[in-house]
């Protein structure tokens, strides 16, 4: 498509079911009731003016060029602000009116540059276009009286730029920081001509605000006032893609708007279902990575890992790697051969990544990072609900009347989910937080957690239990629905077991930390103040009881009715872009895609009919337990697509222990991350720019990803998109795939799944997006689960499960040596490991992970704010600055994980998820001292990582 | 130096002990009997049972199948004996000489 | 009392009611003189507004300061029912005897247009005032 702007029709649609007929400029309109005259005249085809009005933005009235004459109305009321009424009659092309805009339009340009020509919105600014459109002629001000020209520019956010001599004050960019991002950053200072936008008090810039770079405000923004440093310097935009970024789990839709094969930005899709319009630092800003000079283009093999890296052709690396896989399943047997599946990669990625593993090795060694996070969320819900995912869609928040919000922090992880929750929050809705540490949501501008329950770390299924405790013996529970739509017996041993006087939230305050009326108010908000939905995280899901964590949160759902329509729910805030997605191809070693266990004969021989090989019966190795086998010599060679398991992993000495006994590491990523340290081939990979393909979000929602550039590991046009890396490892090993296009992997998958029989790229070019299952049943799709049966049973229309999860306190205890709790999280800049975000401007907000520490915990030990800390733990040590801070309760600490300098995994243990190994990051016993430098590790990974990271130079005259 | 492999016992990295026949997968064997144990001694061997069948790859229902039962959790204990019983594989019997070669 | 603890309790008075912001912002530039950036991060923090907002707020009302001028106030209205009762030709004399000394502030309206000029010290209003009286008034300031 050539470059044109998304259609804006001034002022918010209603969604009303009622239509209002009115008459505008002798036509008569029919539109939704409630909609402004502006926007009916829009919808109508004849736009009016405008400055200030854009339509997902509350009308607001302040521009004055939107003025109509509206019979029996007196005087040029504003077509913003004024409903349809039915039966009006408008005229919006008047003398009086044209004459009325001019005027204003002429005092607006009166202050204003008249650099067009040189201006970066030239051909782009909606200024030009209202004066266009109104026809200005002259300025009979002149340009000489008090204006706000030569005002100096705010280059300080790294993105984008303030120039205020721009601004027409609107207030657009106010107003969207408020009802669109939530956080209130920007105000307008002063009154009348000495009106300014303010990014926050007096002397703040953009970036010592409170803003967050979200750039809603950039986006709303008429004039180049707020601009995009990108557009400042490469120029307007051609041509815009739409496309899904590659991020976190919310799934947003971006336009790439580019010239020729340059990215220019990236900005929010308008009909996005899953970010409406929306964006975060991160996908709007944060795509730099991908063309920093840290990103390897060319594939690279070694003999050992101690040598440098030699740059070599596809060939030579794909026979060499081909080679080693090959010699190592003669000798030691298909099962010591394994893959790692990116969460980050598409849906047709992965699935050829499982499929070669699984056809191609021969083993049903396969696994995902959703091993490290949100595996729990499949084991628990399958066995309750009897689907591995979120119940609902995001668009469900707005229907909900209380929403919990536990181990979770979607301000920083979930941003524009978070902002949409706000909004929610901001009409009335109430919210409960449970979580050891004072997060965003607890309480900031305009929003106030109702309850904050401030647990111990690792007490989850306790206050969760004492919380059902409070539901079933007051009679709090819904008891139709759990005979209608529950199993009754399983039903009956659960509140049975909970109502029992030792789970009562005052038997288990001792335990939990939270005072036992806070827990009866939180559980009789739930159970009682209308749809009420849970929203959990990574807080929930890694601990040693992450699976009965979730299964305690879906039998809490199903004791108060709270499933299967809109506003309601359980959903997990999956984590990374496609992680849903992966785990849906069947990256799971005892999983084929679709969640069907390898072990069900009918489903393997579907498969091997289609593959044309036999497949192993037995489940594969789990992450965790191919480190363990490969210390022990069982397990000797891994393909790892996308992932960086030695950063993330926990007890970062044994993943190292682990990949060093391997014979055949292949790293196949975009840069040399911190697993490549120990790899013995490196496949450079495409970022999600690349190439072509799906990915799934938190919501099941399967979107499109579209290819915008050539892949840049190969010179022009013969680069490869990772599927086509993945198919020529395949081919290396013999055999003989030929896939041409994603869509084609993607009609595999269709034939092999269920779920997704009716998903195609066609289907999704038509639909825009499609939220699993798709098939017979669901056509078109199915946004709210469990509506009519739980999926457990035939036909979707089983019963769901109550399943009784006692509370079994984690083995990870603190003691006098080790006093304290640390537990981890995430920020709102860097994105997981950082590989990406931390080779883009994101450092400037966050460039080392720091330790909070509660202010007693810090003055016994001596510490102050900015001073380095040792933070040990019976695994190993670390060192990095500390913070004081009052969120963290005492005896509780708390850092993040995104820089590799800082070893946080160091510390972290073996203790996992009884039913999944997803690992315990989450309850570390540690202690914490003052430091005076790194430690011997942390110089030594320094040094090795340095070391690891050498290519050799091309020999000369070759 | 990173890279250069060592056998096993040579790590220059301390020696977790994590290997599939040491305490690891007791432990991992236990930790499952404890949090199916609220369902009464009967359903948590089954359930036990049936979730190392589901999701414990060969080498590790080998390794805890030949391992001491009398270091297991009575529920886990008897979760084996059930496992050796009634059988812990889905198809063909695990490949042997992968077994043999996961033992220490 | 520390200023902290003045502030504390200049908020914890108004937080109760409906629309406390201004209550609290009046009482604050009257107890120190001027709302300055600590306190209006104190009082947005307290009342769950942002500080941007807040600072919007203070800086739209003329009545509100960044920082205190200790120096003694008068208000001379301008507005136009004063005018044609010749308030400007008072000015100059008046920014004479203001000098450095007072802070002669412009005002437009005191709601005394049939009888002005007129002029406002504190909570007092003065009206039907000619240069003589205007300065006097100044001076005694």
């Amino acid at each position: 498509m050539g470059y044109e702007r998304q259609p804006d029709f001034g002022t918010p649609a209603t969604g009303s079911p009622d239509t209002v007929t009115l008459r505008i400029d002798g036509r008569d309109v029919t539109v939704p009731a409630g909609v402004s005259v502006m926007r009916a005249a829009a919808l109508a085809g004849s736009a009016i003016p405008r400055l200030c009005a854009t339509d997902n933005l509350s009308a607001f009235g302040s521009c004055r060029l939107c003025l109509v004459e509206v019979e029996g109305m007196k005087g040029t009321p504003a077509s913003c602000t004024t409903p349809v009424a039915e039966g009006m009659v408008v005229r919006t092309r008047t003398q009086r009116l044209e004459k009325l805009r001019r005027g204003v339009m002429e005092l607006y340009i009166s202050d204003h540059p008249l650099d067009c020509l040189t201006c970066s919105a030239n051909g782009d600014c909606e200024l030009q276009d209202q004066a266009a459109a109104v026809g200005l002629r002259d300025v009979r001000y002149g340009h000489a009286g008090e204006n706000h020209l030569g005002l100096s520019v705010d280059r300080s956010n790294p993105y984008f730029a303030f120039d205020p001599a721009k601004c027409v004050v609107c207030s657009r960019c106010v107003r969207a920081c408020d009802e669109v991002q939530g956080t209130f950053a920007l105000t307008i200072a002063g009154r009348g001509f000495a009106s300014t936008v303010s990014a926050g008090q007096a002397g703040d810039d953009f970036l010592g605000s409170e803003c967050v770079s979200c750039g809603a405000c950039v986006q709303a923004c008429p004039t180049a006032a707020l601009q995009e440093k990108t557009v400042e310097d490469i120029g307007k935009p051609e041509r815009a893609v739409v496309t899904t970024c590659a991020y976190c789990g919310v799934g947003c839709t971006f336009r790439a708007e580019m010239r020729g094969q340059q990215l220019v930005r990236m900005v929010p899709w308008k009909d996005g279902k899953a970010n409406r319009g929306h964006s975060c630092v991160k996908g709007r800003f944060a795509w730099g990575y991908a063309n920093h000079r840290d990103r390897i283009t060319s594939p690279m093999i070694r003999e050992a890992v101690d040598r440098p890296w030699r740059e070599v052709s596809w060939d030579e690396a794909l026979s060499f790697a081909a080679g080693r896989l090959k010699a190592i399943k003669a000798r030691y047997g298909a099962r010591a051969l394994g893959g790692i599946t990116s969460s980050r990669c598409t849906n047709e990625e992965t699935f050829l990544v499982q499929k070669l593993v699984r056809a191609g090795f021969g083993t049903n060694n396969v696994d995902t990072c959703a091993r490290v996070c949100h595996s729990p969320t499949g084991y628990g819900l399958k066995t309750t609900f009897g689907a591995s995912a979120g119940t609902q869609d995001f668009d469900s928040v707005m229907q909900a009347d209380v929403i919990i919000v536990m181990g979770a922090n979607p301000t920083d992880a979930h941003p524009v989910f978070a902002s949409r929750m706000k909004r929610r929050l901001r009409q009335g809705a109430r919210l409960i937080v449970i979580d050891p540490r004072r997060i965003d949501l607890v309480r900031s501008p305009h929003i106030e957690a109702a309850h904050h329950l401030a647990l111990q770390p690792g007490t989850n299924v306790a206050v969760l239990t004492a919380m059902a405790h409070v539901v079933v013996t007051e009679g709090l529970t819904d008891e139709d629905f759990i005979r209608e739509r529950c199993e009754w017996d399983a039903y009956q041993d659960w509140a049975g077991f909970v109502s029992d006087a030792r789970h009562s939230p005052e038997a288990l305050a001792a335990v939990t930390r939270v005072p036992a009326e806070t827990v009866r108010a939180a559980a009789r908000l739930y159970a009682t103040g209308g749809n009420s939905a849970i929203y959990y995280g990574l807080g929930v899901t890694e601990h040693s009881q992450g699976s009965s964590t979730v299964m305690a949160i879906a039998n809490l759902a199903m004791a108060t009715g709270n499933i299967g329509r809109a506003g309601v729910g359980v959903n997990p805030l999956r984590g990374q872009n496609n992680v849903q997605g992966s785990c849906d191809m069947g990256s799971f070693p005892h999983e084929l895609s679709g969640y069907r266990h390898i072990s069900d004969a009918s489903v393997r021989a579907l498969f091997e009919q289609d593959w044309g090989v036999a497949l192993d019966p037995e489940p594969g190795l789990r992450i965790p337990n191919m480190l363990d086998a490969a210390i022990d010599g069982s397990f000797r060679a891994i393909y790892i697509q996308g992932e960086d398991i030695l950063q993330s992993d926990p007890d970062t000495a044994h993943v190292a222990a682990g990949l060093a006994a391997m014979d055949c590491v292949i790293v196949h990523d975009l840069f040399l991350n911190e697993t490549a340290a120990y790899a013995h081939v490196f496949l450079p990979g495409s970022t999600f720019l690349e190439k072509d393909g799906t990915f799934t979000n938190a919501e099941r929602r399967i979107q499109l990803v579209r290819k915008v550039m050539e892949p840049a590991n190969g010179p022009d046009g013969q680069g490869l998109a990772d599927w086509q890396v993945t198919q020529a490892l395949a081919n290396a090993m013999g055999l003989g795939w030929n896939y041409t296009h994603p869509c084609e992997i993607m009609d595999e998958i269709a034939r092999l799944t269920p779920a997704f029989a009716g998903v195609s790229h066609a289907r999704l070019e038509e639909a825009g997006s499609l939220q699993w299952p798709v098939n017979d049943a669901c056509p078109a799709g199915l946004p709210i689960m469990h509506a009519e049966g739980f999926v457990r049973g035939p036909d979707g229309k089983g019963k769901g499960r109550f399943v009784v999860t006692d509370y079994v306190p984690t083995d990870e205890k603190t003691g006098p040596r080790y006093p304290l709790l640390l537990t981890t999280g995430r920020i709102l800049s860097q994105y997981n490991v950082g590989t990406q975000t931390r080779r883009t401007a994101n450092v400037v907000w966050h460039d080392e992970d720091l330790l909070e520490i509660h202010p007693s915990d810090a003055e016994n030990r001596g510490i102050r704010t900015g001073d380095r800390v040792r933070l040990a733990s019976r695994k190993g040590e670390t060192t990095l600055r500390a913070e004081i801070t009052d969120r963290v309760a005492p005896g509780v600490v708390y850092t993040t994980f995104h820089h590799p300098g800082t070893q946080a995994n160091v510390v972290t243990t073996e203790f996992s998820d009884w039913a999944t190994n997803c690992p315990e990051y989450k309850v570390t016993a540690v202690q914490v001292t003052l430091s005076n430098g790194p430690t011997q590790w942390q110089e030594d990974y320094a040094g090795r990582a340095a070391g690891a990271r050498r290519i050799a130079a091309a020999e000369p005259g070759e | 130096m990173p890279g250069v492999r060592p056998a096993p016992a040579a790590s220059p990295l301390p020696n977790r002990g994590n290997s599939m026949n040491s305490g690891r997968l007791r432990y991992m064997a236990d930790q499952i009997a404890r949090n199916f144990a609220a369902g009464g001694e009967a359903a948590a061997i089954a359930a036990t049972a049936e979730h190392i069948r589901l999701f414990w790859d060969p080498r590790m229902k080998a390794a805890i199948l030949a391992d001491d039962r009398n270091a297991l959790s009575p529920v886990a204990a008897a979760a084996v004996d059930r496992l050796a019983g009634q059988g812990a594989w889905h198809g063909s019997a695990p490949d042997s000489s992968c077994a043999s070669k996961a033992d220490g | 009392m520390s200023r902290a603890q003045r502030l504390a309790g200049i908020i914890a008075a108004h937080n109760g009611r409906e629309g406390p912001l201004l209550p609290i912002l009046h009482a604050v530039q009257a107890a120190f003189g001027c709302i300055d950036r600590e306190a209006e991060a104190e009082i947005a923090r307290a009342l769950n507004l942002s500080r941007a907002e807040v600072h919007g707020v203070v800086s739209f009302y003329h009545d509100f300061r960044q920082s205190a001028d200790p120096r003694p106030e008068v208000q001379l209205c301008r507005a136009e029912a004063c005018q044609a009762r010749g308030a400007e030709a008072l000015v100059p004399a008046a920014e004479a005897a203001a000098g450095e000394r007072v802070r002669l502030t412009v005002v437009h309206c005191l709601g005394l247009c049939s009888v002005g000029p007129n002029a406002r010290v504190g909570d007092d209003l003065f009206a039907r005032l000619d240069e003589v009286g205007l300065v006097r008034l100044i001076g005694a300031a």
